[in-house]
């Protein structure tokens, strides 16, 4: 796998002179600071390397950077490279440096596409904090995550066929208590590793219905099979564009599942999705989801709900320029199975001199509350910096707040 | 297209009035809302989230422990 890697790479490489290449970049620094007297506890669940992490505040940065390029008219690629580093433990990490790199290679040729790609998310080790995956025995600290896919998509008069399959390693390091050795707690590396493939046949009945079945595989390839998983599915779909105001999508899958992992009431699936999409002549867009989740429980001969999210969005644009328009947005999601309601809003003002001002606010009832603060300022269209600031209520349990500088630029 | 859109939300209103609710809560991510920003990736204590071919993120169910963090995480309030 890895001479295969570094062959792609050099051949990449050799090619990049004759590319036509574009870049898109985004470096931020930020400075976090909670009032939470344990982050680790509430914020990560991890238990290791407690003294290292205070409410204190903290820096940190985030590069991210893209490039895409094409080969010849059928081949084209894409590098993608995200390193964060933070001073100490942060609120949406868990590890304090990592570095995520991802390399696609596109295929595409008349009714045939082809991707494959191979991604590393690599975790600086010692201060990683301890995750607990039900999958393994012990509480982990990740190292390195591979991952490669194949995907085939391709299309035949009516029919249509996808075919992914997907490596995925994990390799980790656990502590464990050595009796031989006088009780000692001793570090151990393993690997966890995980096989799927997901394939999709579909039939175009006409303009606007499709009919398709599914298979879906994962292999746990550890010792015994607890993690291994099984799905069967078909369905139809509603996808019309009536016209330039109003268009719909709704879809209706029956699932069968297979795991160990998983709740035999899960076994029946049903999964029923709908978003209607309304523009108005004034400015005015939005739309109304509704996604429905329930299963049959065939030992007790009863349907069961397993979530129902229902989604609002309307927003208002009223100066386009450009660059960015200046819009506001209001939205409502209703999800009472997983306390997941929400009311949002957000706001994008031009100011002066291509420069904007964002604002957002969120409310979740049962989990937090946020306040978005963004002033944007655009050298170009496509050069920009910016400065943020973001504060989130846990429920009145804890506060924390970030504030960010950063520039994004395409060149 | 009325008539679907009806039969699609009484639909999910007889399930909702008719139907218990499971004991065991599931979280699911919208494909159609992910940015794929990969911040619930990062905070998963159960190393079950992970980009799909199309580069958004999905819940492996049988690692899922539905502890609800990434919930919070998500800046486009894409899990439910």
């Amino acid at each position: 796998m890895r001479k295969l890697i570094i062959i792609l790479i050099i051949f990449l490489v050799l090619q990049l002179s004759a590319l036509d290449l574009s870049h898109w970049t985004q470096l931020s620094t930020n400075y976090f600071s909670t009032d939470a007297e344990d982050v680790v506890e509430l914020i990560t669940s991890a238990s290791a390397d407690a003294d290292n992490v205070t409410s204190d505040g903290k820096f940190g940065f985030k590069l991210q950077h893209e490039t895409s390029g094409r080969i010849n008219n059928d081949l084209s690629f894409t590098i993608q490279d995200e390193v964060f580093f933070s001073e100490k433990s942060h609120e949406q990490k868990n590890s304090f440096l990592y570095n995520d790199a991802k390399l696609k290679l596109y295929y595409h040729k008349q009714n045939h596409f082809i991707k494959i790609q191979y991604s590393n998310r690599s975790y600086e080790g010692e201060n990683t904090l301890f995750l607990n995956s039900p999958s393994l025995l012990e509480s982990i600290q990740q190292r390195s995550v591979h991952n490669t896919y194949f995907l085939y998509k391709g299309n035949f008069n009516k029919f249509d066929l996808s075919l992914l399959t997907s490596l995925r390693n994990l390799d980790y390091r656990y502590a464990r208590l050595e009796e031989e050795d006088d009780e000692e707690w001793k570090s151990h590396r393993a690997w966890d590793n995980d096989w799927m493939t997901n394939i999709v046949a579909g039939y175009q009945i006409n303009d606007a219905f499709r009919f398709f079945g599914k298979a879906y595989y994962k292999d746990d390839l550890n010792e015994n099979d607890d993690y291994d998983y099984t799905q069967f599915g078909a369905g139809i779909e509603f996808d019309n564009r009536f016209d330039f105001f109003n268009s719909l999508f709704a879809r209706f899958t029956y699932l069968n599942n297979t795991s160990k992992a998983i709740a035999d009431y899960k076994e029946h699936y049903f999964l029923t999705e709908s978003r209607y999409t309304k523009r108005f002549n004034n400015g005015f867009t939005g739309f109304v989801s509704y996604v429905n989740r329930s299963c049959y429980d065939q030992k007790n001969a009863e349907i069961l709900r397993i979530s129902n999210v229902a989604k609002i969005h309307l927003k208002y644009s009223y100066l386009i320029d450009n660059t960015k328009d200046s819009f506001i947005l209001a939205g409502l999601i209703y999800n009472p199975e997983t306390d997941g309601n929400l009311i949002l809003t957000e706001l994008n003002q031009y100011l002066f001199n291509n420069c904007y001002l964002g604002a957002g606010a969120k409310y979740a009832p049962e989990l937090y509350s946020q306040y978005i603060g963004q002033i944007e300022f655009l050298l170009d269209p496509v050069k920009s910096i910016w400065i943020r600031n973001e504060f989130t209520d846990f429920n009145k349990k804890f506060g924390q707040n970030i504030i960010s500088f950063g520039t994004t630029l395409i060149f | 297209m009325k008539k679907l859109t009806i039969l699609i939300a009484l639909f999910g209103i007889l399930l909702y009035i008719g139907c218990d609710k499971v004991s065991d809560p599931e979280f699911n991510i919208d494909e159609s809302s992910c940015n794929a920003c990969g911040y619930c990736i990062q905070i998963c204590p159960a190393d079950a989230i992970e980009f799909n071919s199309e580069g958004k993120a999905v819940i492996d169910q049988t690692k899922c422990t539905s502890c609800g963090k990434c919930i919070t995480i998500c800046p486009k309030d894409a899990i439910h």
